[in-house]
């Protein structure tokens, strides 16, 4: 999120109070502001959730398999995404990735047998990419040509589609599946294209433990997920506080030794696992990280001017510290009956009691719905009617530990913002934050000694201390540092470190495709890992250059770069822990972890997207031509070309997931990927598009389609019943929507 | 204005994406799952379907009528075919009709039939009251009255003799036997669609068979193929004790194939309906089996039953419908009736 500010900031709106393109917003407020931080949250949530409840959703074949969801989805979303920003609506993406997978099969198949036309695939793929570009070209044309809405137009080819894709499948072989690709001319060549996969139980990567750490799996992804999470801390608080002239030195001296003492106790609480001995190392570990970030902060930071003592009392603040406090315990008590091993369906309010309730839950509805009517109380109250109608029905959508760690997850996320609020309302936030903290770690002493699963006893344990641990340091850090004021220079990223890294990423990547090709992998695959690798090589130069910049110059616009690094090396280590395996693990598990090359290059049109929206002209004029077309266009902005190419860049993505997809199943049934349409533009809303055009966010898109891949694979990992799939969908789709908008202009306000 | 524009587009994307929804019946196999929506609307103006006349080869003076609602699919093209076969057999002349799944040119055809003096009539019964004015004026002629393929619930009441067709809850029956022979523990019965009688009165009927547990999950339409596979894969490492896979139609089998390897679990699949690919698969041992409906018997034997009671005064079935199913393709007989299919007769 480095292009945090770049293009966001011409859609907000609010009144200036002195200048406010002027005025500096912290880290935290401008992520907030960003249109894909509603979905961010949901699908933190929705991760935390099926994570709770079952046990092979955090795998890395649960991940695979919710990615593999995503991908087709997302593969469409973002172009969809990037489409709606730009002001349209394209309503026959969807039947096109149907479409191109007829097309090819249809061209290639044999005539005698299936009744295709027997074309060889190398010329048959690239025939239905024109097809699909031609059907982009003529929706953009005739948009603009006609002025008519978008929705019109390709309805019409919406419809074309479908009845086309029927139409000519059931000509060709008399059914409604084309079949037979894999006996096709030129299979093998294109399957390696587009059937390619990184089969993750291939891929070994030892654990030796602490004799060799680098041939070490573990030590390797934690250690950069330790790393990134450290330097994204450090880029924050250096784009958050105010630079002293000159370092004090003395203050890097205990920053050293804190980190030291930190990492001891780290390292000594993974080795032991007595609860006694979990205390001693675990306040070792948090008093010496907190030693290391007040030394760094005495070491770069004016110090801080005392906070503002509170003017006026407010009697609200009583009710949210007590409310925060209450949930806090709530949740607390609910840790401790929480177990997954325990998968019983949820029995209460079944039966007689439950149909009381639902007709309490209705009759309570009509009459708020009347008396809100009238204007006797708020509109909102309708809803609770609503909800309490809606009680009967969770005891038979989920599972016991379902039940329990939604309400953990509600009680606790609920008590830690209510305090934060009557926090804020104070004007006490630093101390209020310890509490917080202090609160979290209670919690997760509980889980530690109430849970009989070990993933909620270790690693939501540990999660947990990890959090109040960040809570605290960012209090500390409060207390001492002074804030910045005004808005921080902007970035240079170094261009010698960047032109070396572009050197030696691009030569590694070569090297890396020329050694995959002579290995005999597909094309697309060893090119996408030669990117990959060329990028990390890239990313390792500039992350050098950063270090560099950090420690020696007082170069006050490093905050960005450290925020990127962090979230690079994050990023690398989630990675390496899901892309490798260990033979510890192989011999264990039976099931066979895949990424296709559709979740590839999902994550890579992620990147594309986000970066050609926050840091090209075709980015800044996909924004103009969806805000007001004739003003963009009397300022100089092709829109018609614009608008055309965005149409070609949907119906292309819609060719590579009909690949994909056909590739996979051999055979494709005529109305494969009719009505996605619908479920793209959703996922893009979810992200933070606006159906009215001129905002939004490719990164946000994809986010969508990841929270609708974890829901619908977790629901099946969780076994609750898929009746009500979308009910849940619909919840958590529209909570993720709403959260969206009130942080927003939440977030504007305090500007 | 613009807004407005915009949040008609929303509006009406939503009524089309139901509108696409519900067309998944029409399209949801090679065999449609669902004999009343056999027949998809196809983009060609409606025309009727072409009249077969057979010609008479032994001097037989009967002639007999088959009118239904079926369509040019592979589905309704079998029925056509058995029909010309059992008149070839009696060698007498036998009109065969498909309306399209438009019930007043079936009922307008009905019509024609009687006035033409037709010796005997069947029909199917996707939309039991569009045509139930020309049933019973079959019947008040006195002209021996047949259902197939659809219409078990209606026959009697229209004073048919008798039916000839699968009921989908026997079907299930029958894989649940099927499943209990293969030794399964517990199945989950995967359906492609949310809300379709038909599919969950399978899943309903393997429960009832079945000695096991049965879990029936929706798992996603058969527009979204990947997102089936993965949600079946999902299931199968929620629930470790699923040890077999019923899907209710010819493509689940195989993505609950592919789920299976993905997971690592050695299933027990059964299908519903034919597909090269699933007849390939069960060839190979991957997919245990498939309930086939054998329409074939549902164009051949109203034929030789009506014949029989014009000729003969026979009536069969004895005031019960005659089951053409569930019929079953496994490795026994795969690679024979994958000849079959080619010739259009399965």
């Amino acid at each position: 999120m480095t292009e945090a500010t770049s293009t966001t900031d011409s859609a907000a709106s609010s009144p200036p109070v002195e200048d406010e393109r002027l005025a500096h917003r912290g880290p935290v407020q401008q992520l907030l502001t960003r249109p894909e931080i509603g979905a961010l949250i949901g699908a933190v949530g929705v991760w935390l959730l099926f994570w709770l409840v079952s046990a092979p959703f955090g795998t890395a074949g649960g991940t695979a398999n919710y990615l593999d969801v995503a991908a087709t989805l997302g593969l469409m979303a973002i172009p969809v995404g990037l489409l709606m920003i730009g002001g349209e609506f394209d309503l026959s993406s969807g039947s096109m990735t149907g479409a191109t997978a007829v097309i090819v099969v249809l061209l290639s198949s044999d005539t005698a047998e299936l009744g295709g036309a027997g074309l060889s695939l190398h010329l048959a793929v690239p025939l239905s990419l024109a097809f699909a570009l031609a059907i982009g070209w003529f929706n953009g044309t005739l948009v603009d040509k006609t002025s008519l809405p978008s929705f019109i137009v390709t309805l019409g080819t919406f419809f074309i589609l479908i009845g086309a894709k029927l139409g000519f499948t059931k000509l060709f072989t008399n059914k409604v599946i084309a079949e037979g690709l894999d006996k096709s001319g030129g299979y093998e060549f294109w399957d390696n294209i587009f059937g390619a996969r990184w089969v993750r139980n291939n891929h070994v990567w030892e654990n030796d433990g602490w004799t060799n750490l680098w041939s070490s799996r573990d030590w390797a992804w934690s250690g950069l997920l330790i790393i990134g999470a450290v330097v994204l801390i450090l880029g924050t608080m250096e784009l958050a506080y105010a630079r002293r002239e000159k370092p004090v030195l003395g203050g890097y001296f205990v920053f050293v030794i804190g980190a030291a003492v930190g990492a001891a106790g780290y390292i000594l609480l993974l080795n032991q696992d007595s609860k006694s001995s979990n205390w001693i190392f675990g306040i070792i570990m948090g008093a010496g990280v907190l030693v290391a970030v007040a030394g760094w902060c005495l070491a770069r930071y004016q110090p801080a001017e005392r906070e503002p003592a509170p003017t006026e009392h407010d009697p609200r603040v009583i009710q949210f510290l007590i409310t925060g406090v209450v949930a806090i315990v709530g949740a607390i008590l609910i840790a401790a009956v929480m177990d997954s091993n325990n998968a019983d369906r949820l029995d209460f309010l079944t039966g007689t009691p439950g149909r009381a309730v639902l007709a309490i839950g209705i009759g309570a509805t009509g009459v708020l719905a009347v008396l809100a009517a009238l204007g006797r109380v708020s509109v909102g109250y309708p809803a609770i009617g609503a909800v309490v109608a809606l009680i009967p029905g969770i005891s038979y959508m989920i599972t016991v530990q379902g039940a329990r760690a939604i309400l953990f997850g509600i009680l606790a996320i609920a008590g830690v913002v209510l305090l934060s609020i009557a926090a804020r309302r104070r004007g006490l936030a630093a101390l209020f934050t310890l509490l917080t903290s202090v609160g979290i770690v209670i919690l997760a002493f509980f889980i530690q000694s109430e849970a009989g699963s070990r993933k909620l006893r270790v690693e939501l344990f540990t999660a947990l201390l990890l959090i109040a641990l960040v809570l605290a340091a960012s209090a500390v850090t409060r207390l001492i540092a002074a804030r910045r004021t005004s808005a921080p220079p902007p970035p240079i990223h170094g261009p010698l470190a960047r032109q070396i890294g572009t050197v030696l990423g691009l030569a590694a990547g070569l090297l890396s495709l020329i050694l995959e090709l002579a290995d005999g992998d597909g094309i697309l695959y060893s090119i996408i890992m030669a990117a990959v690798k060329g990028g990390i090589v890239a990313f390792a130069v500039f992350a050098l250059a950063t270090l560099y910049r950090t420690v020696f110059t007082s170069d006050e616009s490093v905050g960005r770069s450290l925020v990127f690094v962090g979230l690079g090396s994050v990023m690398l280590g989630i990675s390496a822990r899901l892309m490798f395996i260990t033979s510890e693990e192989l011999a264990a598990t039976k099931a066979e972890t895949r990424f296709g090359v559709g979740v590839m290059l999902f994550l890579l049109f992620a990147v594309v997207g986000a970066w050609v929206l926050a840091r090209t002209q075709f980015g800044n004029w996909i924004f103009a031509v969806g805000g007001n077309k004739e003003a963009s266009r009397s300022v100089g902005v092709p829109a018609a070309r614009t608008k055309t190419t965005l149409f070609m860049l949907v119906s292309a993505s819609a060719w590579i997931t009909g690949m994909v997809i056909a590739f996979r199943l051999n055979s494709v049934q005529a109305n494969v990927g009719d009505g996605n349409e619908f479920r793209y533009i959703i996922v893009a809303v979810v992200g933070g598009c606006l159906l009215t055009g001129g905002y939004g966010s490719a990164i946000g898109a994809a986010i969508g389609a990841v929270i609708w891949g974890m829901i619908t694979s977790g629901i099946g990992f969780a076994t609750w019943n898929s009746d009500w799939r979308f009910l849940v969908l619909g919840a958590l789709l529209l909570v993720a929507v709403l959260v969206n908008n009130y942080v927003r202009s939440q977030a504007e306000k305090v500007r | 204005m613009r807004k407005l524009w915009k949040l008609m587009a929303l509006l009406f994307a939503l009524s089309l994406v139901a509108a696409a929804c519900g067309n998944d019946d029409d399209t949801s196999g090679d065999a449609p799952s669902e004999p009343t929506e056999a027949a998809a609307p196809a983009t060609e103006a409606p025309e009727p379907t072409e009249v077969v006349e057979v010609d008479p080869t032994q001097g037989c003076d009967k002639t007999y009528h088959v009118i239904t609602h079926g369509d040019s699919g592979t589905f309704w093209s079998v029925v056509e075919v058995a029909v010309r076969d059992a008149a070839a057999a009696i060698g007498c002349e036998v009109v065969y009709f498909g309306s399209n799944n438009d019930a007043l040119r079936q009922a307008q055809e009905i019509e024609a039939a009687i006035a033409a003096g037709s010796d005997g009539i069947a029909i199917s019964l996707a939309d039991p009251a569009g045509v139930q004015s020309a049933a019973e004026a079959v019947v008040a002629a006195g002209i021996p009255l047949y259902t197939l393929n659809s219409g078990v619930n209606n026959y009697k009441a229209l004073g048919a003799t008798t039916h000839i067709g699968q009921t989908e809850t026997v079907a299930g029956n029958g894989a649940g036997e099927r499943f209990n022979a293969l030794g399964a523990t517990h199945v989950l019965c995967a359906r492609q669609e949310q809300t379709n009688v038909a599919l969950e009165e399978r899943c309903n009927g393997l429960a009832e068979t079945f000695n096991g547990q049965v879990t029936s999950e929706f798992v996603g339409l058969d527009a979204t193929p990947d997102e089936q596979q993965n949600t079946i894969a999902a299931i199968l490492q929620g629930d470790e004790s699923i040890d077999a896979v019923l899907g209710v139609g010819p493509n689940l089998p195989l993505r609950a194939l592919a789920a299976g390897e993905q997971a690592g679990r050695d299933l027990i699949i059964g299908g519903f309906d034919l597909s090269s690919d699933l007849i390939d698969q069960i060839e190979a041992g991957n997919v245990a089996f498939t309930v086939d409906q054998q329409q074939y018997l549902q164009g051949y034997l109203p034929v030789i039953l009506m014949h029989l009671q014009a000729t003969n005064l026979n009536t069969a079935g004895g005031g019960l419908p005659i089951l053409t199913g569930p019929g079953f393709v496994d490795t026994a007989n795969a690679a024979d009736v994958k000849a079959l299919v080619s010739q259009g007769t399965r």
